[in-house]
């Protein structure tokens, strides 16, 4: 278990938060900038906090109260970056051997020769860093990491720099060697998609903050804040107040609309902010029987993207039924599938629907924070 | 070996001792500037600089009050039985300062151009600051560190000025190439003195080439 607590001022903003990961995956996740690199810097030795303590499996690697820093050397973490950073003048062999202080001889090239081969590199020892493709770079550098035995992992964007179906094999990797390595992996990543599928808990970080920590589904689904929403591909947002909250659920007014919600914590007259996920509004099928719907909307389709796989629609609702005022009331977004079975390309006059659990509401105005 | 060619051996004898001086002190001092942060950082960069902007007679004008008899170190040394001021020894300071900054500019630069992650990589599978200097940043600015070494030897065989100053003008024991050279001009000897300017003329070339073919980026 990794236990970190850190404040350090940079720059643009001050970096203060704390977490906790377990053996297991951790995606630090968040936008550029938003201090995640300086807080696996920091967990590495690399960088010094000003404030806090980091604490791995009873191992004080830092703490500013007890005076105790250790060096980089010490801390026995595996780190491993977006651009691998392979020493260029060495061999891929020299690389992966470049950790081992005590190993000679025959076992030394035994344990490389192990270390490549767990990683799908058998027999490239001898080859030079710059005859490698980023993905077996990237391989060398995980070998170069785990031949240490760290007892922490440490991805900087480990997959960004490479393409699609090598970012899917190197993933895949990823899990099966956590499955046998049974250690805490701390990985940073901007891509949400990324995130869910390879994290055990992912923690949401902007601007220097920790907005909220959880298994995969709790932060999409259950999204503990506007900031975390949006981050995590909420892109419909309203501000509306409470009627009144009965067995039924919260009745939300928005614009023109009442709006069903789970009932929460809510109290009549509260100012709330609800967020839709744009894949989580239906379009009602025009045969489907009349039945009773939460939340039941409808309009015109005003624009559409398509991105092979997905399409977005733009759905402008009735006069008198708008939730806002601009060009469009909502973002809904269906499978390209769903979209020419239903024939929306033609069609452009929808009813659509949002079950009461897919509407999320946040308190209005304030962040809460973690 | 005439006498003749006393000047040109004694260049090159001083020109190597300068450079291997110039080494040793500009290696430890690139790497410091180039990946230390400390107060008075850039005024040390400065002042190890200024060589390259005074005029030579200036800087020996400095090294002579340095070294010499005035001076407590001048003294010092003197007891020692080690006098540098109209020596040999004193022309090896003088090209030594002289060329310095030409070592130490190429040399930090070749250092600054290691990127710092890959030391910090180092750090993190538990190797040492000095294995990963001798293992990682060394053999990554070696070029650069060649090219120097090419550049400042070229400035030291060159230097007229400095050591003029330091050193005197002592044939057979002092007198170096590029001062030779102007002796003979002086005393009309025309022959001998161009005998002796493409020799030298000769020797910065090639090691210019050599630098510049050091300074070339190889490596991405």
């Amino acid at each position: 278990m990794l236990e970190v607590r850190l404040c350090k001022q940079l720059d643009q903003f001050r970096l203060d938060l704390s977490f906790s990961a377990p053996p297991g995956i951790t995606a630090l996740f968040g936008q550029s900038g938003a201090g995640k690199s300086m807080t696996l810097a920091c967990v590495a030795g690399l960088e010094t906090p000003d404030t806090g303590r980091i604490v791995l499996d009873g191992r004080l690697f830092f703490d500013d109260e007890a005076g105790v820093n250790l060096p980089p050397q010490r801390r026995g973490v595996g780190y491993v970056m977006q651009d691998y950073l392979l020493f260029p003048h060495l061999s891929v062999g020299g690389n992966v051997a470049f950790g081992l202080a005590r190993a000679r001889g025959k076992e030394k090239a035994r344990i490389v020769d192990e270390a490549l081969a767990r990683v799908g590199l058998a027999g490239y020892a001898a080859r030079r860093p710059s005859e490698l493709s980023g993905g077996q770079q990237q391989r060398v550098a995980l070998a170069r990491a785990l031949v240490t035995q760290p007892s922490v992992l440490l991805l900087d964007e480990p997959f960004s720099a490479l393409d699609g179906p090598t970012r899917v094999l190197l993933r895949r990797d990823l899990l099966r060697l956590q499955r046998s390595l049974d250690l805490p992996v701390i990985f940073i990543t901007h891509d949400l998609a990324e995130a869910y599928l390879l994290a055990d808990q992912i923690a949401v970080i902007e601007a220097g903050r920790l907005l909220q920590i959880g298994p995969p589904g709790s932060i999409v689904y259950r999204p503990a804040s506007r900031s975390v929403a949006r981050l995590t591909g909420n892109s419909n947002f309203f501000a509306g107040e409470t009627l009144r909250v009965d067995e039924s659920g919260a009745h939300i007014r928005v614009g023109d609309v009442t709006l069903l919600a789970p009932p929460g914590k809510l109290a009549p007259g509260q100012a709330v902010e609800l967020g839709l996920r744009p894949e989580r509004i239906m379009l009602v099928r025009k045969d489907a029987p009349v039945g009773k719907r939460d939340n039941l909307l409808s309009g015109d389709v005003v624009n559409e993207l398509s991105d092979g796989f997905n399409c977005t629609l733009f759905l402008r609702l009735d006069e008198g039924g708008r939730l806002g005022r601009g060009g469009y009331d909502l973002e809904i977004t269906i499978p390209a599938y769903v979209y020419e079975r239903l024939h929306v390309a033609e069609d452009k006059r929808w009813s659509v629907t949002v079950r009461r659990e897919d509407v999320h509401v946040f308190g209005a105005g304030e962040e809460r924070r973690v | 070996m005439g006498s003749g060619w006393f000047p040109l051996w004694l260049s090159l004898r001083v020109a190597g001792a300068a450079t291997l001086l110039v080494l040793m002190a500009g290696i430890p001092l690139a790497w410091l500037l180039a990946r230390r942060n400390f107060p008075g950082k850039e005024l040390l960069g400065a002042m190890a600089s200024l060589p390259l902007v005074l005029p030579p007679t200036v800087l020996g004008y400095y090294l002579l009050v340095l070294l010499g008899n005035q001076s407590p170190l001048g003294r010092w040394l003197n007891e020692q039985g080690f006098p540098l001021v109209f020596t040999w020894r004193g022309a090896v300071i003088a090209a030594a300062a002289a060329s310095f900054p030409l070592l130490l500019e190429t040399t930090r630069a070749g250092f600054e151009s290691v990127d710092v992650r890959l030391e910090n990589v180092a750090r993190t599978l538990g190797r040492s600051d000095f294995y990963i200097f001798w293992r990682v940043t060394l053999p990554l600015a070696w070029r650069s560190i060649l090219a120097g070494v090419a550049l400042s030897f070229a400035r030291a065989l060159g230097d007229f000025g400095a050591t003029l100053m330091v050193a005197g003008n002592i044939p057979g024991r002092t007198q170096t190439m590029s001062i030779y050279i102007y002796d003979l001009v002086q005393a009309n000897r025309q022959a001998e003195a161009n005998r002796m300017v493409l020799v030298i003329t000769l020797a910065a070339v090639a090691l210019l080439l050599v630098s510049r073919k050091f300074s070339r980026r190889i490596l991405r």
